[in-house]
């Protein structure tokens, strides 16, 4: 029988007991049925968790979104489970592991193959009149969670996500010669792999990256002259929370729109004022936040005055009693104005 | 007009960085209290601070950026209070690879509230390309409980450039949100 590949993490556990599962894995796995990877992702297959630890609340919120990764309690004496999952005590016994490991490989395949039947059916998906079509599709993708990986094929770009894990599968990194071309495609093919290809892929030395670069890049080169379908021309946006400009390409004007923008909400034409850019840059900074799911959307009539309050204040950002020093110190140190 | 004097903030957990951050932008060698690290339990680094980092930046017509590093163990929080006061903002450092990340921002909101309240706080977690969780949208709940909104973006304080990314939001979130700035509040001093 062919052996699938697995991953497994470890969530709150001390340095120590983190050490000893990835030195009893390289062990156990002669001897489990299938092949096992300690992984520091999130995404894993299995969570072998400290029940004290608060960390261990954020995986299980994202496994009861996501559908992974199977929480597992390891216990000492004195300390409870963490209800409805499975229990390793610890000290850990390399028996104790292989069982639970097998187990465990059960329960996942059953859910694979459910998974495998419901999504079998390659997808084609044709835009003739939407432009953000890799946006769109990926977006949509992502928001299915599905744990199966799909192979993405736009204008002859090839690649493959993992959506549940929003995670693309690259054995290369994608061009950056390749995005515009990427982004123009007029239809988008997506197919779910088999098992088979899975491993093959993973074999081949394909190595996930979270997909939210690609997401956001989608947005903010895509088309300016309109905004995403899901927005509504005469609405008015907000954010709810700061983009994560460490990982994802900014320039500097981006980073006063996502100020204003998670204060109060803004509409295009406003955004455009208060920060003197062209509306054509504030749209594309809408969509890419969007594609992050990142936007609020408020109705136009409900436009709250805060709004307004801030947009006043804010239009002239020279008259601000900040800018002087501001001015000095991104003067002195360097920064990059854009 | 006399020359001003203006304080940054680094705080955070022990091995967070803020050593190293305050390193990539002040004009002098930092000038640091580093001691052998005799809480290797919290983190296994060789030294640690205990009681500040200290480094400046020249500006125009003799003003001054003093940037304050803050000792990351607990037991000197008596000292994070005392640099705070006044300060212009407060940048504070995270790193993912803590057993307790979500725990160790909460001790710093706390600590540094009246600022972070006014506006005035960046977050940079560190370590999220090795330790994806609490994942930023993790750290923005933690944050949003406490009745607080702070920029938080993901970083490498080994790299000038995110380092100054981080003023740079810092400063955008003050100048959006203190519209009227009075010197008073900034910690200006002559």
């Amino acid at each position: 029988m062919r052996q699938c590949r697995r991953t497994l993490t470890v969530v709150g556990l001390p340095v120590q007991k983190e050490l000893l599962v990835r030195s009893l894995l390289t062990v156990v796995n002669t001897r489990t049925r299938d092949l096992w990877y300690f992984s520091d992702s999130i995404d894993s297959d299995v969570a072998l968790c400290d029940p004290c630890s608060a960390l261990t609340l954020v995986a299980q919120k994202h496994a009861q979104r996501t559908g992974f990764p199977q929480c597992v309690s390891v216990v000492r004496e004195g300390v409870m489970a963490l209800p409805e999952t499975p229990v390793l005590s610890a000290p850990i016994y390399a028996s104790n592991f292989i069982a639970l490991l097998d187990a465990l490989s059960s329960t996942l395949s059953a859910r694979t193959t459910s998974v495998d039947a419901a999504t079998s059916a390659p997808l084609r998906i044709t835009f003739s009149e939407d432009k953000f079509r890799v946006g769109v599709a990926l977006h949509d993708l992502v928001g299915r969670a599905s744990r199966d990986v799909q192979r993405i094929d736009a204008n002859g770009v090839i690649f493959h996500v993992i959506p549940a894990a929003r995670a693309l599968l690259l054995r290369q990194p994608l061009d950056e010669d390749a995005l515009p071309h990427l982004f123009r495609a007029r239809d988008v093919s997506i197919t779910p792999l088999t098992e088979g290809q899975t491993q093959d892929l993973f074999g081949d030395g394909a190595k996930p990256q979270s997909i939210d670069w690609l997401l956001w890049r989608a947005g903010l080169d895509g088309p300016h002259d309109r905004l995403l379908p899901t927005l509504p021309p005469g609405a008015t946006f907000a954010l709810r929370r700061w983009p994560d400009f460490g990982r994802l390409k900014h320039q500097t004007f981006h980073l006063r729109m996502a100020a204003l923008l998670t204060r109060a909400a803004h509409s295009i034409d406003q955004l455009s004022a208060a920060v003197a850019q062209p509306v054509d840059e504030c749209r594309a900074f809408v969509n890419a936040c969007a594609l992050s799911d990142l936007v609020e959307v408020h109705q136009k009539d409900s436009a709250q005055e805060p709004s307004s309050k801030y947009f006043h204040q804010t239009v002239a950002p020279s008259t601000n009693r900040y800018a002087g020093i501001f001015r000095s110190i991104r003067h002195v140190l360097g920064f990059t104005q854009s | 007009m006399s020359p001003r004097e203006y304080k940054l903030i680094f705080t955070g957990s022990m091995g967070a960085g803020k050593t190293t951050a305050i390193a990539a932008i002040s004009e002098i060698p930092p000038i640091s209290t580093d001691v052998e690290n005799t809480d290797k339990l919290s983190h296994a680094k060789a030294t640690t601070t205990t009681a500040m980092d200290y480094g400046e930046v020249t500006l125009p017509e003799g003003h001054k950026l003093r940037l304050y590093g803050t000792p990351g163990q607990v037991r000197f929080d008596f000292m994070w209070k005392i640099l705070g006061k006044n300060a212009l903002g407060v940048v504070i450092l995270i790193d993912n690879s803590r057993p307790d990340p979500l725990a160790d921002l909460r001790e710093y909101l706390a600590a540094f509230r009246s600022t972070v309240a006014a506006s005035r706080a960046v977050i940079g977690i560190g370590r999220m390309d090795t330790h994806n969780l609490p994942s930023i949208d993790a750290f923005w709940s933690a944050t949003t409980e406490l009745g607080l909104t702070v920029p938080i973006i993901s970083i490498d304080v080994r790299r000038r450039d995110h380092v100054l990314l981080l003023l740079d939001v810092l400063f955008h979130q003050i100048e959006t949100a203190n519209p009227i700035f009075e010197d008073s509040e900034s910690g200006a001093t002559t």
